[in-house]
């Protein structure tokens, strides 16, 4: 993959990660630069979520390493992880807090004086009043994605990690939220990275997709050849299958 | 009146963390029914509104330790438990009592038997401290490898708390788990010493040295076990070579055993048969010494089978709930055959006990409270298998009785332990 930006906010060099004797990324490389939006596709098991997992700081690599914002996270995770938003799992939030809780409690761990209002702001949009004083054991799984979305925003980090995010989220909340973040992006306020299976968010809001196959990235989809797919027959879903295709047939 | 209600009933304020407070008088004036419903629901229509709206963007929380989430996240939850635990204050009470009642039947056996038991301990000082040093090492390093794990995997993992801070949070949780430990381990025999008048100052000091070493060593060896969450699971590597050709109920019924094995620690095992051997008198005879192991090892495997079903009994219970089997059914499938285990490793443990000239009452009194227990828990799993967590609180709750009773009054056993089967077998059959 080469490198459109001098000063990426992520750079993965070299990256070998996996869990027990199981090896699950066999050496990526990868960037992602301020005011972009990368799409990371695959199949299940291709290893998105040990690539994202990787990135944050929880699984330490085999090999290589992880740049944030110019921070190693391996010997700077401090450094790195201030750069740093990543969209809570829904199912990892702490369900006796209520809402409002979660956000005091997690920019208390960002060192961060208040709530920023933005966030605030953007919770009324996706209509998350009515909830944020209730625990979020009581909240739907949409309610909580939302949640680990308004998390990882905030203290307005240059870096935005989403594993799934857009999951079980209404249309409305998901297209209030896909137009913030791309507003984010364009501003040059942070990058973006996000691992997904909704074709229509890569196709149509992302800068780039790449695909990851076998803990390999093998393809990447520029942002003119995404703009060509979207005229073309099949779109992007099509493109994908031949090269998930071409890739199996390869590996035999 | 709807204008009174609205003033006693004002909308909410925020406090410094920008959490919202509601009016008690209002809430009074509600539940005494002072307000007619008509107007109460309009009231809290404007009520929602006010406070929903504008609440959001007046919130500016400062934070008192900005550095100190992870302890105000506990901090935060102990209240949310508190506030759900105050939503049934006759359970706490009786709670409470029962504790205060196990206290006092503690301390009425100990001003009987304390000498004798501080005697024993006293003449075995090594033995204690070496049995203080494995328990207090085992259980430090377990507490610190799950902090560990639960910190590497939660919500934190992510943010840029300083190492430092990551350790004090782990220091308190280790401390969390381990205080009720320490608290028995001293307690017991101080609490001997000043029922029985008779101090024992070699014992004390064995406890301490051994408990002091087992938590250092524990915590060093917790911190030096490598990365958890990139470790595989030690369940994970235990099971992966276990393979079921069971089908149907029959692999229901292998659940609890297949969780028994997963949940196997050879090595915990193997100690505390090591700290049994350690208590025995010198010069005792080779027989007495196997039956010995023999009795501790079938109680330990008939504790661990037990914690597997009770453990199985919910989550078989999430993973059966849409499919049309029957209550009576699925208890047949997934207890029976982990029922005749346990009432085996029981007869297992009795014999050994027959055969070390233990007197019929005393047998008897040992299977009585073995199988009351397991049926007890079992029930109560079964009863309550919807709300593992309240199943978990009726378990404690009746472990706390069942204590009191042996300690205090054994023959009402039956009196009281029959009602509750009974209620835990309705509700298993028509709950």
């Amino acid at each position: 993959m080469s490198d459109p930006l001098p000063a990426p906010l992520l750079d993965i060099r070299a990256l070998h990660a996996g869990y027990g004797e199981r090896t699950i990324l066999r050496g990526v490389d990868f960037r992602v630069g301020r005011g972009e939006w990368i799409a990371l596709l695959g199949s299940n098991g291709s290893g998105k979520s040990t690539l994202l997992d990787t990135c944050v700081g929880k699984l330490p690599p085999r090999n290589g390493d992880v740049w944030i914002d110019g921070h190693s996270i391996v010997a700077d995770g401090v450094a790195a992880k201030r750069s740093l938003g990543y969209a809570v799992a829904a199912e990892r939030l702490p369900p006796l807090l209520t809402a409002r809780e979660c956000l005091g409690v997690h920019a208390a761990a960002k060192n961060l004086p208040a709530i920023d209002p933005e966030v605030l702001a953007l919770a009324e949009e996706l209509r998350l009043a009515p909830w944020l004083d209730d625990p979020v054991a009581l909240m739907s799984y949409g309610t909580r994605q939302k949640l680990g979305l308004l998390v990882a925003l905030l203290g307005d980090p240059p870096l935005l990690v989403l594993d799934e995010t857009f999951n079980g989220l209404d249309p409305d909340s998901g297209l209030r939220l896909k137009r913030h973040l791309r507003a984010r992006v364009d501003a040059g306020r942070c990058g973006v990275l996000l691992a997904t299976h909704a074709l229509d968010i890569a196709e149509h809001w992302a800068d780039r997709v790449v695909l990851l196959h076998e803990g390999r990235l093998v393809h990447e989809w520029r942002r003119d050849e995404l703009a060509s797919l979207r005229a073309a027959d099949g779109g992007l879903e099509a493109a994908l299958a031949a090269q998930v295709a071409a890739q199996v047939a390869a590996s035999g | 009146m709807f204008h009174d209600a609205l003033r006693a009933f004002p909308p909410p304020r925020n406090d410094s963390l920008g959490h919202s407070r509601t009016g008690k008088a209002g809430i009074r004036q509600i539940r005494s029914g002072s307000v007619p419903q008509t107007e109460l629901s309009a009231f809290r229509a404007i009520r929602v509104r006010a406070s929903r709206e504008p609440k959001m963007l007046r919130s500016a929380p400062s934070f008192l330790e900005p550095r100190a989430a992870p302890q105000w996240q506990a901090r935060l939850e102990w209240r949310a438990r508190w506030r759900l635990g105050r939503r049934h204050p006759w359970l706490l009470a009786a709670a409470g009592m029962l504790v205060i009642v196990l206290v006092f039947v503690l301390w009425q056996r100990l001003h009987v038997e304390g000498d004798a038991l501080l005697a024993a301990l006293d003449a075995r000082p090594v033995p204690v401290a070496v049995v203080a040093f494995l328990l207090l090492w085992n259980l430090t390093r377990r507490a610190s490898l799950r902090a560990r794990r639960d910190f590497a995997r939660s919500w934190f993992a992510t943010t840029p708390l300083a190492p430092g801070e990551i350790e004090r949070t782990i220091r308190l949780r280790v401390s969390a788990r381990l205080a009720p430990v320490l608290l028995a381990l001293l307690g017991l025999p101080l609490v001997a010493m000043a029922a029985s008048g008779h101090s024992s100052t070699r014992t004390l000091a064995a406890l301490g040295l051994g408990g002091v070493g087992g938590l250092v060593a524990g915590w060093i060896t917790g911190a030096r076990t490598p990365h958890p969450s990139d470790a595989p699971l030690p369940r994970l590597a235990r099971t992966r070579g276990v393979t079921s050709n069971a089908a149907g109920f029959a692999a229901l019924a292998r659940w609890p055993f297949a969780r028994w094995l997963a949940d196997a620690n050879p090595r915990l095992h193997a100690q505390l048969v090591a700290g049994v051997l350690l208590m025995l008198p010198m010069g005792i005879p080779p027989a007495i010494a196997l039956l010995l192991v023999l009795f501790t090892a079938s109680l330990v495997a008939a504790w661990a089978l037990l914690q597997a079903l009770l453990a199985t009994i919910p989550n078989a219970t999430s993973w059966m709930r849409a499919t049309p089997v029957s209550t009576a059914l699925f208890t047949r499938a997934l207890c029976t055959r982990t029922c005749l285990a346990l009432a085996a490793a029981i007869v297992v443990a009795a014999s050994c006990l027959v055969l070390l000239q233990g007197s019929t009452s005393m047998v008897i009194a040992f299977v009585a409270c073995a199988l009351a227990w397991c049926i007890t828990a079992i029930l109560n799993a079964l009863a309550w298998r919807h709300r593992p967590a309240r199943a978990r609180l009726e378990r404690i709750a009746s472990g706390l009785l069942l204590l009191v009773l042996l300690g205090g009054a054994p023959w009402l056993l039956p009196v009281v332990l029959l009602p509750i089967w009974l209620r835990d077998a309705l509700r298993l059959r028509y709950a």
